[in-house]
């Protein structure tokens, strides 16, 4: 039976790995995640979860455990934050090339020197290209059915890739939303039991994972990218699902799409930022302007079809990027733009959680049209 | 996107993914077949050549002990080395004054 209740942004990525019936969750903790797997320790010690919980002496250990355990056939979580994610690094790509359906939570934070706590995108977009997918979620609610619906999406055969879920650090991490946890009977029916046909602990049929290849490695590669190609339609397909049983689809699952049908003026956008973007999208419509937005929910595979679809006509377009790449400039506007085959507006701004704000972004609106890089500050 | 296909994704331009299958499980770098390692032949990594000298080889079984790729085998009256396996470190030799080691030709 689905209950209401006003939770965090942690605390409902800890939901959507419970309801998951997650087996296995080696953990250590950093700001701002830590309340996640606080969260999930608190329910095995109380008995209300089913799982093992195994504390480890690094983030890399963690990545090593999570590929470990998963790879004999249990379903497992975690979750990291900035630093944690780096020291993951070498894991990430051992992960994804075992091809294992590891879901994480990434809890976003900017990357030290000097050090911030508060949100960025640059720890995430440094795993682009470990070949894990990479969802960004833009409110409370959207964490927990990302989850849940990632393992769905992550052990379908036709993809067995890891997926990195990212939810924002304090913006959403610490911040109480009313958000509908569904019953666990439905998701049961939603979900089945993770049982892997690829890798799996068993004596009778003994597996070696991950050998010395030589001429093979690029068919290896060429497989993965396959996966990745293939994520798209069952991404689209079980958001389709789960909006008919709760009523939200997250757009096509891809990327959402907001106010864009006469819009002149676009701007590109991830996270949760998007939320007050709206407010200002709304609030410019209200003034006549027309002005659109359009938030990318995957960022791994790229929705390069669907930013083309959404955007081919409009005249304006700037990317928010809280993220840089110093000598590129903004990563995700440096995608947009070899999607669209044409020029951007790039806007670097809100890195290490500096205040956006909605007067900024009716600024922004009036600044589109030219292919600069612009910093707001 | 779908190997073959035609995709939109670089605005007008075409790209072309080509050739490329998709084979699921059978796509995934796990070894099924257990001791498979055995048809490489890593022999033919090795410069130098270890030799039992087994007049005097006592059968000891030290060198067995310290081969590091149980390429030297143990049989009841005799121990020989296999050199489809053998990648002539030397460890053998270092330990056993009865194994010499020539450069392979």
């Amino acid at each position: 039976m689905n209950t209401r209740r006003m939770i965090t942004g942690n605390g409902a990525a800890a939901w959507g790995a419970r309801l998951a019936r997650v087996e296995i969750i080696p953990n250590f903790p950093i700001t701002p995640q830590t309340a996640i797997i606080e969260e999930i320790s608190l329910w095995i010690a109380s008995g209300k979860m089913d799982a093992d919980f195994l504390p480890m002496e690094s983030e890399h250990s963690v990545q090593s455990a999570l590929a470990a355990a998963s790879s004999v056939g249990t379903r497992v979580f975690s979750a990291t934050s900035s630093q944690g994610l780096m020291l993951m690094t070498e894991m990430m790509f051992v992960t994804s090339g075992l091809r294992l359906p590891v879901i994480m939570v990434n809890v976003s934070r900017g990357l030290s020197a000097p050090i911030t706590l508060w949100s960025d995108h640059n720890d995430v977009l440094v795993q682009r290209d470990s070949g894990w997918l990479q969802i960004f979620c833009s409110n409370n609610q959207e964490v927990l059915d990302s989850v849940v619906m990632g393992y769905k999406i992550a052990e379908n055969s036709n993809v067995l890739l890891p997926m990195l879920i990212n939810l924002d650090g304090f913006t959403l991490s610490a911040t109480r939303e009313p958000v509908e946890i569904p019953g666990q009977d439905e998701i049961d029916d939603f979900l089945p039991a993770y049982n892997p046909k690829h890798t799996i602990l068993d004596p009778k049929e003994p597996m070696s994972m991950g050998g010395v290849v030589f001429n093979e490695y690029m068919y290896f590669r060429s497989q993965q990218r396959m996966a990745m190609c293939n994520s798209k339609d069952i991404i689209t397909a079980v958001c389709a699902e789960w909006e008919k049983m709760t009523g939200r689809g997250w757009g096509r699952g891809l990327v959402e799409p907001y106010c864009l049908e006469d819009s002149e003026r676009v701007l590109v956008i991830c996270g949760s930022e998007s939320a007050i973007l709206k407010y200002t999208v709304d609030k410019l419509r209200a003034k006549g302007e027309k002005v659109g937005m359009l938030r990318l929910r995957t960022m791994r595979p790229f929705p390069c079809e669907e930013i083309v679809d959404a955007l081919s006509d409009v005249e304006k377009i700037g990317v928010i990027d809280q993220d840089i790449s110093p000598g590129s400039g903004g990563i995700i506007a440096t995608e947009v733009k070899a999607c669209l085959g044409r020029g951007v507006t790039s806007f670097i701004a809100g890195l290490g959680g500096r205040r956006i704000g909605a007067e900024k972004y009716e600024k922004i609106f009036g600044r589109l049209g030219r292919d600069v890089e612009e910093w707001i500050f | 996107m779908r190997a073959g296909d035609r995709g939109r994704s670089r605005g007008d331009r075409e790209m072309r993914i080509v050739n490329i299958s998709y084979d699921g499980a059978s796509g995934v770098p796990v070894i099924r077949e257990p001791a498979s390692a055995l048809k490489n032949n890593t022999g033919t990594w090795r410069v130098f050549r270890p030799t039992i000298d087994s007049d005097r080889c006592v059968r000891c079984g030290k060198c067995w002990v310290f081969c590091p790729e149980g390429a030297i085998h143990v049989g009841d009256a005799d121990i020989w080395i296999d050199y489809d396996h053998c990648k002539g470190c030397g460890i053998c030799v270092n330990e056993c004054r009865f194994i010499t080691s020539q450069r392979e030709v």
